[in-house]
């Protein structure tokens, strides 16, 4: 492994850190997506791999990781974005609408409601809509 | 689900479930001996021998206990593992951590493609800033070997939050796909 390249890697991505740690205006948002047994045979792994590239490619402040099921087997694949208190559940998932998704629910701050799920927990906090 | 990187991926979700610090991974193919090997071993919490009896088997009835199911994932893998003639294992130790493996013999008709294991184990990688993985892939002629640990050692404190960096995630791929 060519661990001599991380010392320049340190420095640069400090620089950025503390630079987006400056700007106030960034808040924090978290995604999490269902990786369980079904969520897998549905595609929650691209899913996963589609996110991260585009929350790179849009540059967005998201921590972005993977939990066990969600237990909504019946609209895999799931993913729960967080942003201070509040959780919104997106259900049966395709890596062309995630753009969109991102776009939507992280740049412009705006539920995209055709993707969203009410599940008991989120905002919303009505029943589950299937 | 025809992958073995997919069954992968389902096998170190029980590891961070289980909450493991480290996850180790290895994946032989060697034609010489007829044999492919894939193992997920974690750090984890471990289980008891019954939650493993049931984990192996979901359908397993005591006369007083209705069916239980509580997950199908290790038993999906090992029908997979037996459908190439092959050999399941699990062990475990409470506190301590699990491991399992699955082999089979390299030239079986139906044994599964193996899959984009390094691009899975990649979104593993960098979805996971507070775990540490192993991966090791031999074959007879090579082996590779990519492992977090000396990489959060380098980077100190700073590790988790730069962990999702494109610059870090950029070494990330260079490491596990491109070298
Ligand atoms: N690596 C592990 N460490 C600790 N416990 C595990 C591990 N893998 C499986 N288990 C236990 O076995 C159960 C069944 O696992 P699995 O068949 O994958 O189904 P599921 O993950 O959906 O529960 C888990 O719920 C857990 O209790
Ligand atoms: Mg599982």
């Amino acid at each position: 492994m060519k661990l001599d390249e991380l010392k320049a890697i340190r420095e640069k991505a400090a620089d950025k850190i503390a630079k987006r740690n400056a700007d106030a205006s960034q808040s924090e948002w978290k995604i999490v997506v269902s990786m369980g047994t079904s969520g897998i045979l549905y595609g929650a792994r691209d899913i996963l791999k589609k996110i991260l590239e585009e929350v790179e490619s849009l540059e967005l402040n998201v921590l972005v990781t993977q939990s066990g099921s969600f237990g909504l087997d019946d609209i895999e694949p799931v993913c729960a974005i967080y942003h201070n208190d509040e959780k919104i559940v997106y259900g049966k998932l395709k890596p062309e609408m995630i753009r969109e998704l991102l776009e939507t629910q992280i740049v412009n701050g705006n539920i995209l409601t055709s993707y969203r799920v009410a599940v008991p927990g989120d905002i919303g906090n009505k029943p589950a809509s299937e | 689900m025809y992958e073995l990187s997919l069954f992968v991926l389902d096998l170190v979700q029980n590891s961070i479930t289980a909450d493991a610090e480290i996850i180790k991974i290895w994946l032989f193919e060697f034609e010489s001996e007829n044999l492919v090997t894939i193992t997920v071993a974690d750090n984890g919490k471990g289980m008891s021998k019954e939650v493993m009896g049931k984990a192996v088997d979901p359908f397993m009835t005591s006369k007083t206990e209705r069916k239980k199911k509580i997950g199908l994932g290790l038993p999906f893998f090992k029908q997979l593992i037996e459908s190439c003639e092959g050999k399941f294992r699990i062990k475990s130790k409470l506190g301590i951590g699990t491991v399992v493996t699955g082999s089979f013999p390299y030239s079986n008709v139906d044994q599964p493609p193996v899959g984009n294991l390094e691009e899975t184990i990649l979104s593993l990688v960098i979805a996971n800033p507070g775990i540490d993985f192993r991966y090791t892939r031999r074959n007879d002629k090579k082996e590779k070997i990519f492992d977090t640990r000396p990489v959060r050692k380098m980077l100190g404190s700073d590790a988790e939050i730069m962990w999702q960096s494109s610059e870090l995630m950029e070494w990330f791929r260079n490491e596990l796909i491109e070298s």
